[in-house]
């Protein structure tokens, strides 16, 4: 019994690394907006 | 007219076909000549052979596509300097740093900054570049997106290119094929 509690905690720390780990990968937000194909000639008489 | 070029970049290849798609031109060994019209380089032109006109290709052509863009946005927003230049290089992507959004499919991820520039890794085959630049006809943001190989053929042909069409290396590279975009912002 106290061997599956040890590897219960061990899972449960493991599991959150994980998470944190997870969380700290995630992509940044995105500009908000949307990129428009430009011209042929773009030229600088805007 | 008679382009060699001469390179140790695995794009070689890839360069040639997309010089060689220009009308006029033909494309040759610069070992199996002994004369071209102009001579695209890495370093000095192979002895023994005679070049009207030697184009140095850019180093880092990633890069050197990104200055040509930023250039660009300078002149559309009215300024002589850039806000930002980011581009994108083969790895694993990043938890952390600079936020960068790129034209889709790469969209936003993290960069962190090299000699002046934001780098951001990126997994997969896709190279983006992203420039702005704000002056007196407002705020300019630019971006391209495409494979990286071949987005880096096309910096590497782009000096070439100009020479053979004598404009600029931007709009040479655009008539090869380059797709750019501008950011509209909504928020």
């Amino acid at each position: 019994m106290k061997r599956l509690l040890q590897v219960l905690v061990a899972a449960a720390i493991i599991g959150a690394v994980v998470a944190a780990l997870q969380k700290n990968k995630q992509l940044p937000p995105a500009d908000e907006g949307i990129w428009k194909p430009v011209g042929p000639t773009p030229t600088d008489d805007r | 007219m008679i382009v060699g070029i001469a390179t140790p970049s695995p794009l070689r290849r890839r360069v040639e076909r997309v010089v060689a798609a220009e009308a006029g031109v033909r494309v040759v060994d610069l070992g199996s000549v002994d004369r071209v019209d102009i001579a695209a380089v890495h370093g000095p032109p192979p002895d023994g052979v005679e070049v009207d006109r030697i184009v140095p290709m850019p180093i880092d052509p990633l890069l050197h596509l990104a200055r040509l863009l930023g250039a660009r946005a300078q002149v559309l927003a009215g300024t002589d300097s850039t806000d930002l230049i980011a581009v994108t290089t083969s790895g694993a992507g990043l938890a952390g740093g600079t936020p960068v959004t790129f034209p889709p499919p790469v969209g936003a991820v993290w960069a962190r900054a090299h000699d002046g520039v934001l780098v951001a890794p990126v997994d997969g085959d896709l190279g983006a570049i992203a420039v702005a630049a704000t002056g007196i006809r407002g705020a300019v943001r630019l971006g391209v997106v495409d494979m990286a190989e071949y987005l880096m053929a096309l910096a590497l042909a782009a000096p070439v290119l100009a020479a053979i069409t004598g404009g600029d290396e931007l709009e040479a590279v655009r008539a090869a094929g380059l797709e750019i975009a501008e950011f509209v912002a909504t928020a």
